[in-house]
């Protein structure tokens, strides 16, 4: 038998390939908007496909530049949206104690993971940056939002595969 | 290298990595207690140092560079002739 049981939403946060916020999300969906558009960088040259659906707001604009150098592109826009959503929810005052995170990611940060590989094989170990596996890791994202609003009962990501969720060969990650 | 150019790229890379105005690092300076720079942040200014100046700076040496005046004189030091 399956057990329900009520979730109350008390904010909303987002930045995707229509905006940087719900509203210019929302708005972009109404308007029937498409955030999807072709590549003109070259890293896409050899690829056999050339449209993407890149967010449309730059992240570390809004974390600011020297925070964001810690973090992976995917934690950036967690924070981001978690930001707004924390803010939208009227950023209450909690007991940490009572206060936990879940927030999923299909893979982490992988272009970290890539970037550490290429500086792992053309520079050598000593040039890998210390923050390479807080970046990496999928609860990265969970990790920070964590730290943002002191949530102390727990930041965790469920991850399984390449969709994000709990599934049932998902892995938990505390 | 002169001792005032190794300043110069030593503020750089403070301010890209800690955001601490490049203006601010001078030589009396100690990086933790007057930059409010933490021992990660120091250990990313050691890899981009040693790629700017061309430099290797061992792990246990590290610890011991606690000004920039410290950097400055063992970039010198490390650096001297080339």
């Amino acid at each position: 038998m399956t057990q329900r049981e009520t979730v109350v939403v008390t904010g909303l946060g987002a930045t995707t390939p229509l905006g940087g916020d719900v509203a210019s999300t929302w708005a972009g969906m109404l308007a029937g908007r498409s955030g999807v558009r072709r590549i003109e960088e070259s890293w896409v040259d050899d690829l056999p496909v050339k449209i993407a659906a890149p967010a449309a707001a730059d992240p570390v604009e809004v974390v600011g530049r020297v925070q964001a150098r810690r973090m992976d592109r995917c934690e950036q826009l967690a924070l981001v949206a978690a930001r707004e959503a924390w803010a939208s929810a009227g950023s209450p005052a909690l007991d940490p104690e009572r206060l936990g995170v879940a927030v999923t990611s299909g893979i982490g940060g992988i272009g970290s993971t890539l970037a550490a590989y290429d500086t792992l094989k053309e520079k050598g170990w000593s040039r890998i940056s210390p923050f390479t596996v807080p970046m990496l890791m999928p609860n990265g994202s969970a990790g920070w939002i964590s730290m943002e609003i002191n949530a102390r009962a727990g930041a965790h990501t469920w991850s399984a595969r390449a969709r994000p969720g709990p599934r049932r060969s998902a892995t938990r990650w505390t | 290298m002169t001792e005032q150019e190794i300043l110069a790229g030593l503020g750089e890379i403070v301010e890209e990595i800690a955001g601490v105005p490049a203006v601010e690092v001078s030589p009396a300076k100690s990086f933790v207690d007057d930059l409010d720079i933490d021992s990660l942040a120091m250990v990313e200014i050691a890899v981009a140092a040693q790629d700017k100046f061309g430099v290797e700076i061992p792990d246990d040496q590290l610890k011991d560079l606690t000004t920039v005046q410290d950097v400055v004189n063992f970039v010198a030091k490390n650096t001297e002739g080339s």
